[in-house]
C-alpha cells in the first residue's frame, strides 16, 4: 500500500542547459497540506507545473496513486486543480462566466455547474462582484477567483503556487483560513510559499528546496525538533548556513586545486567569503541581519 | 463531450471578440467597405485619370490628331518642351506615359518610329496603358493607310473600267472584219454567174458581134476575178488580224475577271484583312462582376489567416491558457474550437458584404448557393489553418502578425492579381497553379461567372480539401509539439 498520494522518483528537470531540479524524491501524502518551501528561482513552480504535467520531467517520474501521471493525463487533469501565482483566468470575462467556462471545460454536468458557481461566488466572497469583469477586481479578488477556478469541478488536490503573494496582511489570513477550509472537505493540498510563517499555520507537511535538490522533508514539528529550532526562521537559518557553509568549503576545495593545478598565483576573494565577513560585521555593531 | 468543450470555447472565443465592440465592428464591416469602395471603383470600363506627356522636335498635323485622338479617350495629354522633361513627368508620375513623336511623321509615314516611355514598375498598368495608347496610334496609322489604298483601289477601279470600255470597242473591230470576210465571199458567186454567162454566149453560132462583147465580158470578168484574188487576200489577212484581235479580247477578259475577283471596295479591308471583336464569354462586359470574385477571395486570404494566427495568439497569451491547459480538454478541441470561431467570424463578414453587394450592386452571388458556399468554406478553411498553424509555430505578436502578413503576401503575388500568371516561369507556373488563393478564385469565377458545375471544378476542390488537412494537420503537431514552450 502506497501511503503517499502523489510521489516524485528521482525526478530531475532542466530548461535547456540550466539543471532546475536534480533528482528530487518526494512524498504528498492524501488529505493533508504539503508545503513546498525555498527561495525564488529554486524551482517551487516547476514542481507544481509538473504535478499537472505542464512540464515534462527530464529524468524520474511522478506518481499520483502509483501510476506515471503521464500515462493517464486526462483523468489526472480532472482530479487536480491548480491555482499559479499569476493567476489563470480570462480578464474579459465575468467572474460567473469565467466559473462557467472552466465548469464546462471540467465537464460539470449543466445544472450541477449553475449551483456549484453560485456556491463558489459565494464560498470565496465575490457575491458582490460575480458580474464584473476580472480585470476589474482587485488583487484579493483575483486570487479567490483563481482559487475558485481551480475548485469548480471539485478536484481531489488542490495545487497553489504562492497563493499569499501580493495580499496584505489581512487578506492573507483570509486566504490561509479558506485553505484550511478546503483542506477541511478533504481535498490534497500542494502549496509554495517564501513565509515561514504561513508554513508554520497550515501545512501538514514541508519540503525544503535548495539548490536543485529536496534538502529536507517531514512535519515542521519534527524538522523543528531536529534543528533545535523554536521557529521555521530559525530551521531555515540553520539549514542555510550550514549547506552554504558546505558549498563554500567544496568551492573553496576546487579553487585551490585549481589554484595548484594552474599555478595561479593571485587569489580571488569567495563572495561568500566576503558575505560571511560582513554578516560577522554587523553582528558584532548589533544590526539585524537576514543571512539567508 | 468533445462537442460541450469545442462549442464552451467558440462561445468563450466569440464573447471576447465581440466584447470589444469596436474593434468587432472594425472586423466585420471593413470588408464590405472594401467591397464597396472596388464596387463603384470597378464600375467603369474605361481607364481614367490619365496623363500622356508627349514630346516631339516639330508636331505634324498627324501628331497633332494622335494628341487630339487621346484626349477624346478620356486621357489628358501634355505637350513638353524637352525628350528629358517628357521622360521626368512620368518619373514623378505627372505623366504616366510619354510618347515621343517624330519630327517627319506624315501620311506617306516616317523615317522614325513613334516611341512609348513607360514606367515599368507599375506592372499591372502598364501593359494595359501601352495597349490603349498603341492602339490610338495604331487606328491613326490604320486611317492613313486606309486613304492611302482607298486611292490606289479608285484608280484600279477606274483602269478596269477603261479596259472594260476597250475591250467592247475590240470586240466591235471583230465583229466588222468578220462582215468584211463575209461581204467578200458574197462577191465570189456574181463572179461565177459571169462566167457562166461567158461560157453560154460562146455557145452561140456567128455571133461576132455576141463575140466582140464576150471579149469585153472576158475582161470585166479577169478583171473581176483580179479584184476578187485581191479581195480574197485581204480577206485571209483579216482573218490572222481576228485572231490576234481575239488573244488581245481574251488577255483583257482575264484581266478584268481577275480585277473583279479581288473584289475589292473597301481600302480597310487590305488594311485590317481579318476583323477583331472582343466578346464576353459570359456575356458581360462590367469590371465589377470579374473583380468581385478577386477581392472575396482577397479578404477571406487576409482575413482568415489574420484573424486565426492572431487568434491563436490570443488564446496563447491569455493567462487562462494555463487553466485551459489543465482542463482535461483534447488539443484537437482547441484547434477545431479556433476554426470554428474563425469560421463564424468570416461567416458574419461574409453576410454583410453579399447584402452590400446585393443591395448597393444587385448582384446575387448565392445564384448558386451550395456550390458557392462549399468553395468559400473550403478556402476560408484553408487560410484559417495557414494563420492557426503560424499562431502555434511563432510565439511573438510581431512574429506572428509579420508572418502572417508575409505569407498572405507571398500567395497574392503569386496570384493573377498582381501579374497574370502566365509571365512568370513555367515551372513557377505549374507551382502557382496550386497556391490556394488561385484555386478559390478560379473556382469562384468559373462557378458564379460561367455557370459551370461541380464535375468541372472538382480538380480544384480536391487541392482546397487536400491544403485543409495538410495545414489542419500541421497546426495539430505544431500545437502537440509546442504547447508547453511558451
Amino acid at each position: 500500500m502506497n501511503d503517499a498520494l502523489i510521489e516524485f522518483k528521482g525526478v530531475t528537470k532542466s530548461f535547456g542547459k540550466n539543471k532546475v531540479l536534480d533528482s528530487i524524491d518526494l512524498k504528498i501524502p492524501e488529505n493533508k497540506i504539503t508545503g513546498i518551501i525555498g527561495a525564488s528561482g529554486e524551482g517551487k513552480s516547476t514542481i507544481l507545473k509538473m504535478i499537472v504535467s505542464f512540464y515534462k520531467v527530464n529524468r524520474g517520474e511522478i506518481l499520483y496513486l502509483g501510476r506515471n501521471v503521464l500515462s493517464d493525463l486526462k483523468n489526472i487533469k480532472k482530479n487536480f486543480g491548480i491555482a499559479i501565482e499569476d493567476g489563470s483566468f480570462y480578464e474579459d470575462l465575468t467572474v460567473r462566466e469565467n466559473f462557467l467556462h472552466f465548469g464546462k471545460l471540467y465537464h460539470v454536468p449543466r445544472k450541477i455547474l449553475k449551483k456549484r458557481v453560485e456556491g463558489m461566488v459565494h464560498f470565496v466572497g465575490l457575491e458582490n462582484a460575480g458580474n464584473v469583469l476580472a480585470k476589474n477586481l482587485s488583487m484579493g479578488m483575483k486570487k479567490r477567483l483563481d482559487l475558485a477556478c481551480s475548485l469548480i469541478h471539485k478536484p481531489k488536490v488542490l495545487i497553489l503556487d504562492e497563493p499569499t503573494a501580493d495580499l496584505d496582511p489581512l487578506l492573507r489570513r483570509q486566504f490561509l483560513h479558506l485553505i484550511k477550509k478546503i483542506n477541511a472537505h478533504g481535498t490534497t493540498i500542494v502549496l509554495t510559499t517564501q513565509l515561514m510563517s504561513e508554513v508554520e499555520e497550515v501545512c501538514d507537511k514541508i519540503a525544503i528546496l535548495y539548490n536543485e535538490k529536496i534538502v529536507e522533508q517531514g512535519e515542521p514539528a519534527k524538522i523543528k525538533k531536529k534543528y533545535n529550532a523554536k521557529t521555521m526562521d530559525k530551521v531555515f537559518e540553520k539549514i542555510f548556513s550550514n549547506k552554504r557553509r558546505k558549498t563554500y568549503q567544496e568551492s573553496k576545495e576546487k579553487k585551490t586545486k585549481f589554484i595548484l593545478k594552474n599555478s595561479f598565483n593571485k587569489k580571488v576573494k569567495d563572495p561568500w567569503e566576503i558575505l560571511d565577513e560582513k554578516i560577522e560585521l554587523n553582528k558584532k555593531e548589533g544590526k539585524y541581519v537576514n543571512d539567508f | 463531450m468533445i462537442f460541450s468543450s469545442i462549442f464552451t470555447l467558440v462561445e468563450k472565443d466569440l464573447k471576447l471578440f465581440f466584447r470589444s465592440r469596436i474593434s468587432a465592428i472594425f472586423i466585420l464591416v471593413l470588408p464590405l467597405l472594401i467591397v464597396i469602395l472596388a464596387g463603384y471603383g470597378f464600375s467603369s470600363d474605361k481607364l481614367s485619370g490619365v496623363n500622356v506627356a508627349v514630346y516631339s522636335d516639330s508636331y505634324s498635323e498627324i501628331s497633332e490628331n494622335l494628341i487630339l485622338s487621346f484626349e477624346e479617350n478620356n486621357f489628358s495629354s501634355r505637350k513638353y518642351s524637352s525628350l528629358n522633361e517628357c521622360i521626368d513627368a512620368v518619373k514623378i508620375s505627372d505623366a504616366q506615359i510619354c510618347v515621343l513623336f517624330p519630327k517627319d511623321l506624315t501620311s506617306e509615314g516616317s523615317s522614325e518610329k513613334v516611341i512609348f516611355y513607360v514606367d515599368y514598375s507599375r506592372t499591372n498598368f502598364v501593359d494595359t496603358l501601352i495597349n490603349l495608347v498603341d492602339n490610338k496610334v495604331s487606328s491613326e496609322s490604320s486611317n492613313l493607310g486606309t486613304a492611302l489604298v482607298q486611292t490606289l483601289i479608285d484608280n484600279l477601279n477606274s483602269v478596269k473600267n477603261s479596259l472594260e470600255l476597250e475591250r467592247e470597242k475590240l470586240n466591235s473591230g471583230s465583229g466588222k472584219i468578220v462582215d468584211l470576210k463575209n461581204s467578200i465571199n458574197l462577191i465570189e458567186n456574181p463572179v461565177n454567174d459571169l462566167e457562166d454567162i461567158i461560157s453560154d454566149l460562146k455557145n452561140y453560132e456567128d455571133s461576132s458581134l455576141i463575140d466582140s462583147e464576150i471579149s469585153r465580158l472576158e475582161d470585166l470578168s479577169s478583171e473581176i476575178s483580179e479584184s476578187f484574188g485581191s479581195l480574197v487576200d485581204v480577206g485571209s489577212q483579216s482573218d490572222s488580224i481576228k485572231e490576234e484581235l481575239d488573244s488581245v479580247i481574251f488577255n483583257l477578259d482575264s484581266l478584268i475577271v481577275s480585277l473583279n475577283s479581288l473584289n475589292i471596295g473597301n481600302a480597310e479591308d487590305i488594311i485590317s484583312p481579318i476583323e477583331i471583336s472582343l466578346e464576353s464569354v459570359n456575356g458581360s462586359n462590367s469590371k465589377r462582376e470579374y473583380i468581385f470574385p478577386i477581392v472575396f477571395s482577397l479578404i477571406s486570404l487576409f482575413g482568415a489567416i489574420l484573424i486565426s494566427s492572431t487568434l491563436v495568439l490570443k488564446n496563447k497569451k491569455t493567462l487562462a491558457y494555463f487553466r485551459n491547459f489543465v482542463t482535461p480538454t483534447r488539443d484537437f478541441t482547441f484547434i477545431f474550437s479556433i476554426y470554428l470561431t474563425c469560421l463564424v467570424i468570416l461567416i458574419l463578414q461574409f453576410i454583410f458584404v453579399f447584402l452590400g453587394v446585393y443591395f448597393l450592386f444587385d448582384m446575387n452571388f448565392f445564384v448558386v448557393p451550395f456550390e458557392t458556399s462549399v468553395i468559400f468554406i473550403l478556402g476560408w478553411s484553408v487560410f484559417i489553418f495557414v494563420g492557426t498553424f503560424l499562431g502555434y509555430m511563432l510565439r511573438s505578436e510581431e512574429s506572428v502578425i509579420f508572418s502572417s502578413v508575409l505569407v498572405a503576401s507571398f500567395l497574392m503575388f503569386f496570384s493573377d492579381l498582381i501579374l497574370p500568371l502566365e509571365n512568370i516561369s513555367e515551372e513557377l507556373f505549374k507551382i502557382a497553379s496550386y497556391n490556394p488563393l488561385v484555386v478559390m478564385q478560379s473556382s469562384l469565377k468559373k462557378i458564379y461567372l460561367f455557370g459551370l458545375s461541380f464535375g468541372e471544378i472538382w480538380v480544384g476542390l480536391g487541392i482546397l480539401l487536400g491544403f485543409v488537412l495538410l495545414f489542419g494537420t500541421l497546426s495539430y503537431f505544431v500545437r502537440k509539439a509546442t504547447k508547453r514552450n511558451l
